[in-house]
């Protein structure tokens, strides 16, 4: 009996534990997602996808000369 | 809605109203911040909720059927499709700047309650309503800017005087957030060193992204925070060596030093320098914010500011005027603020996939802004008020040596010692902390204190003063260089329309005078708060809010215009109730500011008292060319206050022209929006 309640005691608390290494693991995954496209970095990926080119350095100026013109025509706020 | 969803809404309710009535009728006995903390979470809960769902479903209708700008129009550069939270998550980082850490700071001198109130309040009923009827209005217009939906909705007139205003209120914006740097650095060799130091560390992380490491901008910008960390520990003993001389400048010296990077940084590559600082000071601001949130649910500090100070009198000394209107000019940023508009009807628009997502964006991130401010208000209100008042109350008002500053500030009836204030100083690394206006230092100082309460104690306070202060400085160069250059575009496409080779945005005479003529403008205004007897702070950021509540009416009146074109005069309070309030707020504000006869808070009044001793001869040799000086610019921002309430006033009655029009019936309701395309991501999850 005692071993019948400690396994789904222990079945319970593994299952709240993938939830939260599930959920946790999903921030995590969803903050690194806000960081790369703050760095610009998805956005890079983009337009490698786009335009059917690899990575290069020649690539990233063109992509990021273009990218800042737009950026750093925009005003922030205060 | 289930009963158990009443019942937990109700019960949101009732705490909001709990919280806010604890903080509202505590007088005398010390409160806890989370008070503040919990009053301001659930009314943003409460706000999001109802209000923001009223107006999603009502008033905008809107319909996740129709296709966004950013799929009808997508092109893969400014069009794009972008997941909801993403979209969040750039729009915060562009409208949250110094503005709701400084304003807040510097209104916690009528204690914490009138501050608090307008922060929450505000943001629910003013701020976030005008941002999320602006991102509406943008995304139904192709996402055009607050100027072109000023000329399409209301007329040609106020479209120009949007342009106009906002380029005026950008030379403000920038003359005052470098004085805020100023102030912080003036005298300490620990923080000039830090800053200095980003600015070598900004051009390794551009070289770095161009030629070493392509695209690699992570990377890059952990290896930069690495280094401005080192940067802030080498300060230490920089402040303590044989450098510490060359590092130690006083605040004209450094307001020049600032005009110079301003000019260099404006004018050279985006990719060398403002680019990369722009990355580092991104990451910075979002990990200090959500560091100061943590440190406050952790530590729950007492306030030790009261309710209210003596100072709602208009008498206070670290700026003038009444708490009505000075206190919600003060605070823009936080609770409503114009040049928020701008960056709604920017790049925002252009990258919500759906209409729905319009609510989190524009409705939630002014709640999440408002919560920065409440923090820094928070961590202005932690400090001992003396303290507050010894930091932020400038020289010409409580006596430029310690004792006379003790002695004004503990007469008023804050308890304040010279060595009470030599410990802190020494504790944070430096010289002194007298009059260190502008509220950059004393948020410093409150936020090392929670830090320090979290962990660390006080042998940790200097790294985490120094640590805010490279925080705020480093975003604030960031808006500075970043703001010359659109002020520069601004000004190029003004002038373009008189004479087409004016407005060439790459042709090098053009970058050189144009960027010269914004950082002399605003380079200006620096200087004259620099040399102002009551410090700058005290005429420049009134000036500023004034404008930037200004700002935020021209932009009211273009979302109600858009609303009674939609509704007739049904749902006009939404936008007509917090512009009415800014009006009256900004207008009376302007007024006293003008004409006032007390010379500490009516320009001209200012200007006639200092005349009026130039002429009995009370001023000799050198300190004549000075007040002629103070004398012409007091005159000044006379004008320019005036000029700001004329450009406004023109927008409202153009408005008010085309609102009797509608309601009379002699005028169709020709609404701009872009006609309907059925989208094919209604069913998509985003």
């Amino acid at each position: 009996m005692r071993g019948m309640v400690r396994g789904v005691v222990r079945g319970a608390v593994r299952g709240v534990l993938r939830g939260v290494k599930r959920r946790v693991g999903g921030i995590l995954a969803g903050i690194l997602e806000l960081l790369r496209e703050i760095a610009d970095e998805n956005a890079y990926a983009r337009h490698l996808a786009e335009h059917g080119a690899a990575h290069s350095g020649a690539e990233w100026r063109k992509f990021s000369d273009e990218r800042f013109r737009q950026k750093y025509q925009q005003v922030k706020c205060c | 809605m289930g009963i158990v969803k009443r019942l937990l809404w109700a019960a949101v309710a009732c705490g909001a109203a709990i919280s806010l009535g604890a903080i509202a009728t505590s007088r005398g006995e010390q409160i806890n911040s989370m008070w503040l903390v919990i009053a301001a979470a659930l009314s943003y809960m409460l706000g999001y909720r109802f209000y923001a769902k009223f107006i999603a479903t009502k008033v905008m209708m809107l319909n996740d059927e129709r296709a966004t700008p950013a799929e009808r129009m997508e092109n893969g550069h400014d069009y794009v499709i972008t997941n909801k939270w993403i979209v969040f998550g750039q729009h915060f980082a562009a409208i949250a700047g110094p503005g709701p850490l400084v304003g807040p700071v510097l209104a916690a001198q009528f204690g914490f309650l009138p501050g608090t109130l307008w922060i929450i309040i505000g943001a629910v009923f003013g701020g976030a309503v005008q941002d999320f009827v602006i991102l509406f209005a943008s995304m139904r217009r192709d996402g055009k800017s607050l100027g072109q939906i000023a000329r399409e909705e209301v007329g040609k007139v106020g479209g120009i005087v949007a342009l106009v205003t906002v380029l005026l209120i950008m030379i403000i914006l920038l003359a005052v957030v470098s004085l805020v740097v100023v102030n912080a650095l003036a005298g300490s060799p620990w923080g000039t060193f830090t800053i200095a130091a980003t600015m070598p560390i900004a051009v390794l992380m551009g070289l770095y992204l161009r030629y070493w490491r392509p695209g690699r901008v992570l990377e890059i910008s952990v290896i930069g925070f690495l280094l401005v960390l080192a940067s802030v520990f080498g300060g230490q003993w920089i402040s303590t060596s044989s450098l510490a001389p060359m590092f130690t400048m006083s605040a004209m010296a450094l307001a020049i030093w600032i005009i110079v990077y301003g000019f260099f940084a404006s004018a050279l590559p985006v990719w060398l320098l403002l680019a990369p600082r722009g990355y580092l000071s991104t990451f910075v601001k979002l990990g200090v914010i959500v560091l100061l949130a943590v440190g406050i649910l952790l530590v729950r500090p007492e306030l030790q500011m009261p309710a209210f100070t003596r100072f709602i009198d208009g008498t206070g000394p670290v700026f003038a005027g009444k708490v009505f209107p000075f206190c919600f000019i003060t605070i823009a940023c936080g609770a409503v603020s114009g040049f928020h508009s701008l960056i709604s009807s920017g790049t925002t628009p252009k990258m919500l996939s759906k209409e729905t997502h319009a609510t989190p964006v524009g409705y939630g991130c002014m709640m999440l802004e408002s919560f920065v401010a409440i923090m820094a208000m928070i961590a202005a209100c932690v400090l001992d008020p003396g303290v507050y008042f010894a930091i932020n109350a400038p020289g010409g008002v409580v006596g430029k040596t310690a004792e006379t500053a003790v002695a004004t500030i503990s007469g008023w009836g804050f308890p304040v010692t010279a060595e009470q204030m030599a410990a802190l100083a020494h504790s944070v690394g430096e010289a002194t902390l007298f009059s260190r206006t502008g509220g950059a230092p004393s948020f410093a100082v409150g936020m090392a204190h929670i830090f320090a309460k979290g962990g660390g104690g006080d042998v940790v306070l200097g790294f985490w003063y120094h640590f805010a202060i490279m925080f705020e400085a480093l975003f604030i160069l960031t808006i500075l260089d970043s703001g010359t250059r659109v002020g520069r575009f601004m000004l190029q496409d003004l002038l373009g329309q008189v004479w087409k080779p004016l407005g060439r945005t790459g042709w090098m005479p053009g970058i050189i005078g144009f960027s010269a003529a914004i950082v002399g403008a605003w380079g200006y205004f620096l200087v004259q708060g620099v040399r102002d007897p009551l410090g700058g702070v005290n005429s420049l950021w009134p000036l500023f809010g004034i404008a930037n509540q200004l700002l935020a009416g021209i932009a009211l009146s273009v979302a109600t215009t858009i609303i009674l074109k939609m509704h007739g005069a049904k749902f006009m309070w939404i936008t007509c109730g917090p512009l009415l309030w800014l009006v009256v707020v900004t207008f009376s504000a302007g007024w006293q500011k003008i004409f006032s006869p007390i010379p500490a808070l009516g320009f001209l009044a200012q200007a006639n008292q200092l005349q009026a001793g130039l002429d009995a001869g009370k001023v000799a040799g050198a300190a004549v060319a000075q007040t002629q000086a103070v004398i012409f610019n007091a005159r000044l921002d006379a004008g320019i206050c005036g000029l700001f309430m004329v450009l406004v006033a023109v927008v409202l009655i153009d408005s008010l022209r085309i609102w009797l029009g509608i309601l009379q019936g002699t005028r169709e309701r020709n609404s701009m929006e872009s006609p309907f395309v059925l989208s094919r991501l209604s069913g998509e999850e985003a």
